[in-house]
């Protein structure tokens, strides 16, 4: 994705607008009178073939990508899986010609592509790739792989804590500076990693600090290097990036993704760029026709993606405060809810009209609130209580609270200390309120605590708190949740690289498993109703799992490219197709800015998801 | 001839005019630019930090600003480190060669006074 990170976004853009078909029976009709060649743009491409290795066997699990032409109507880059015999097909017709310079390859974790044959008629496009296989995995390893130096769970998952929120580690970028480090020959090389490291971690501490004051400081003022998300416990950091990235970090052998691959050959990943700059942290897919709604935290804007022809147009939330989109939540009539980076704005766009309702929330006492995410079902859809009352997790208080959308009462609860880690002095009894969940019956809702490993229940009726339960490591990290049809409560763990189940209806936990790589990083969990799993969204190692309650099995979709720092995931109520976007937030992060749809070829859900005919719940007029 | 060598100067003396101001030009782009590139991260003016000042570089290679100004520029964009101690410079990618260029024009010029 070279040639997108270093082109300007303006001409970018221009580029694209002038390049995507606007209606395209009036074109053909125009180039007709025009004289030019009509098989030019009927000549459509369709994509088949099969990938071996260089032996001619059939290689199984290998992705074909195919990254269009900036422009290109639809998604940026189509992603398929080569079957158990090898064969390959792309589930559409591409408006585009398909030849030799088409950036078309095969990509599979230990392999590496030695040759690619073309054979193209008016129609269609074969490509056989051939495959070599690698012991150095450094081209497709996942961040999460060289974790696996960390033998320590604990120490990774304090590592993991202190480092992985805005990107991965160690990324490349990361890598290639371990090599930078290297390259000085310094006298006193352990001497000079520490330094060079413990300067990192200063360049990320001023970074993050000025990406999070934007909208909220004043033109020169001091940035607070503290604020926001600084890297605590400098000190153990710099011991580990000294002890463990030791070394030119570009060879790397043995990582195996742990679970067996779920991709069939009616898989089919389409991610769409988003041009920069933006910082695009999550999407879902509303609307006739669908489109992707991305959310900015950059910015006042949530950016719409139209599936068919890839264009693109902004949502401007009216506000005059810097809301920066944060979390999004679809609600089952078809509505996006916007909650900001924690202040007090609660925003709700009707995609079909464009129209906006916001909100400014302040408690009973006068005080202001820092919300996070929104009360939701086991449908991944936004739920109130039996009164219309929204929930939310307050970030800012670490409180859980309601607010009404009619009359803007709004109400917050603090959440009760967890005694046991109220003790030690560098953890907190209580901690910043990250996810939330409602229940079936809407009596209860359900909170993870990220910063100190706690999560708990609270009654809607009774105002009174459930627990609060304590998980084994402090470092732990519940992060986002999601919550079964029969209340049973899953918990992404963040810094252990687990997911936890919880039945909420006997206060007990029924298991915490590991992911098939601990190192993964797993920022959110959704359950899927129809399937009856759960989907992991991973930030470190640019895969999707999906764990299956019944069997406690795993399977792993690998995503097509490093720096697939996942936030969330989201399902097409109708089709099943899995959503979500990169999240390389900061501006000076590297990385893809994209959003993305997700077929999983299982044919689980009764409605196939189509191209040409997508479209997503819609309000009624 | 003294109205020729008078004509001469003169127009020598606008040309020089004309040629100082263009580093004038650029200066509010190249300050911008610094800003934005998150440079102070790592650098001042006139202190040593986790890099050295713009006034220490600027002093170092003050002698030979003109040849050494386009590799410099390159500096910015790879990164890379081992001349002011042993801490390698982060790489910035986003950088383009023509601001890489006014940046490290301006640096230069930053010789303490």
């Amino acid at each position: 994705m070279q040639g997108f990170k270093q082109s300007p976004p303006f001409t970018g853009m221009l580029w694209k607008m002038l390049l995507t078909p606007r209606v395209s029976p009036a074109f053909a009709g125009l180039a007709l009178l025009a004289g030019i060649s009509f098989s030019q743009i009927t000549n459509a491409g369709s994509i088949a073939g099969q990938v071996l290795d260089a032996n001619g066997n059939a290689l199984s699990g290998i992705q074909v990508i195919y990254t269009r032409e900036p422009g290109a109507k639809g998604a940026s880059v189509v992603t398929v899986f080569s079957a158990v015999d090898g064969s390959y097909s792309f589930p559409e017709t591409f408006a585009e010609r398909i030849n030799n310079d088409s950036n078309i390859i095969a990509r599979g974790l230990g392999y590496q592509q030695i040759d690619r044959l073309v054979d193209t008629d008016r129609r269609s496009a074969q490509l056989t790739f051939v495959m070599q296989s690698v012991t150095n995995q450094v081209d497709v390893a996942p961040a999460s792989a060289w974790l696996g130096r960390i033998e320590d769970r604990q120490e990774k998952a304090d590592f993991v804590m202190n480092c992985i929120d805005c990107h991965q580690v160690p990324a490349s970028e990361v890598r290639d500076y371990a090599r930078a480090i290297d390259d000085v020959h310094a006298a006193q090389p352990e001497l000079a990693r520490r330094q060079s490291w413990d300067s990192i971690v200063k360049y990320m501490n001023f970074l993050s600090a000025w990406e999070f004051s934007r909208g909220g400081r004043a033109e020169g003022a001091e940035i607070d290097a503290q604020a926001v998300y600084a890297v605590e416990n400098s000190a153990e950091v710099i011991d580990v990036l000294t002890t463990y990235f030791n070394d030119r970090m570009d060879h790397i052998e043995g990582y195996d993704r742990g679970a067996p691959l779920i991709a069939t050959s009616d898989t089919a990943i389409w991610e769409y760029e988003v041009p920069e700059p933006n910082a695009i942290r999550e999407a879902v897919m509303l609307g006739d026709p669908a489109m992707l709604l991305a959310a900015d935290v950059n910015a006042n804007r949530i950016v719409g993606i139209d599936v068919r022809t890839g264009r693109q147009q902004n949502f401007e939330v009216p506000t005059d405060y810097l809301i920066a989109p944060h979390s999004l939540h679809r609600s089952s009539n078809g509505e996006l809810w916007v909650t900001p980076l924690f202040n007090d704005r609660v925003a709700k766009l009707n995609p079909q009209s464009g129209e906006w309702q916001t909100w400014r929330l302040k408690t009973s006492t006068g005080g202001g609130v820092g919300i996070h995410d929104l009360s939701f079902s086991s449908e991944h859809e936004l739920l109130s209580d039996a009164e219309g009352r929204v929930w939310f997790s307050d970030i800012g208080n670490r409180a859980v609270g309601f607010f009404d959308p009619v009359n803007g009462e709004t109400r917050i609860w603090n959440t009760p200390v967890a005694e046991s880690r109220a003790n030690d002095s560098a953890l907190y009894g209580t901690a910043s309120v990250y996810g939330l969940v409602m229940t079936s019956d809407r009596k209860e809702v359900w909170y993870s605590q990220l910063g100190n490993g706690v999560f708990g229940g609270f009654n809607i009726d009774t105002e009174e708190f459930i627990g609060p339960f304590v998980l084994p490591d402090p470092n732990t990290g519940p992060r986002r949740i999601t919550i079964s049809g029969d209340d049973i409560m899953y918990l992404a763990l963040y810094g252990t690289g687990q997911i936890a189940e919880f039945d909420i209806k006997k206060r007990e936990m029924i298991a915490i498993h590991d992911l098939p790589d601990i190192g993964a990083a797993p920022y959110s969990v959704t359950w899927d109703s129809v399937r009856q799993v759960v989907w992991v969204a991973t930030a470190n190692a640019d895969v999707i799992y999906r764990f299956d309650p019944a069997t406690r099995a795993f399977g792993v979709l690998p995503l097509p490219r490093e720096q697939s720092f996942l936030r969330m995931i989201d399902i097409d109520p109708a089709s099943g197709v899995l959503v979500s976007s990169y999240a390389n937030i900061v501006e000076n992060v590297n990385g893809p800015r994209m959003a993305l749809i997700i077929e999983p070829g299982d044919g689980a859900y009764p409605v196939r998801f189509s191209m040409e005919n997508a479209s997503a719940p819609t309000p009624a007029e | 001839m003294i109205n020729v060598l008078y004509r001469y100067t003169s127009y020598l003396f606008f040309l020089y005019v004309f040629i100082i101001s263009f580093p004038a030009y650029g200066q509010d782009q190249a300050e911008t630019l610094i800003n934005d590139e998150m440079c102070y991260a790592c650098h001042q003016l006139d202190s040593a930090s986790i890099g050295p000042s713009w006034q220490a570089i600027a002093a170092r290679h003050a002698e030979r600003r003109d040849q050494v100004m386009q590799v410099l520029a390159g500096k910015i964009i790879r990164g890379g480190g081992g001349n002011w101690g042993v801490v390698p410079m982060v790489p910035n990618q986003r950088v383009s060669d023509e601001q890489a260029l006014l940046m490290m024009q301006w640096i230069l010029e930053q010789a303490p006074r």
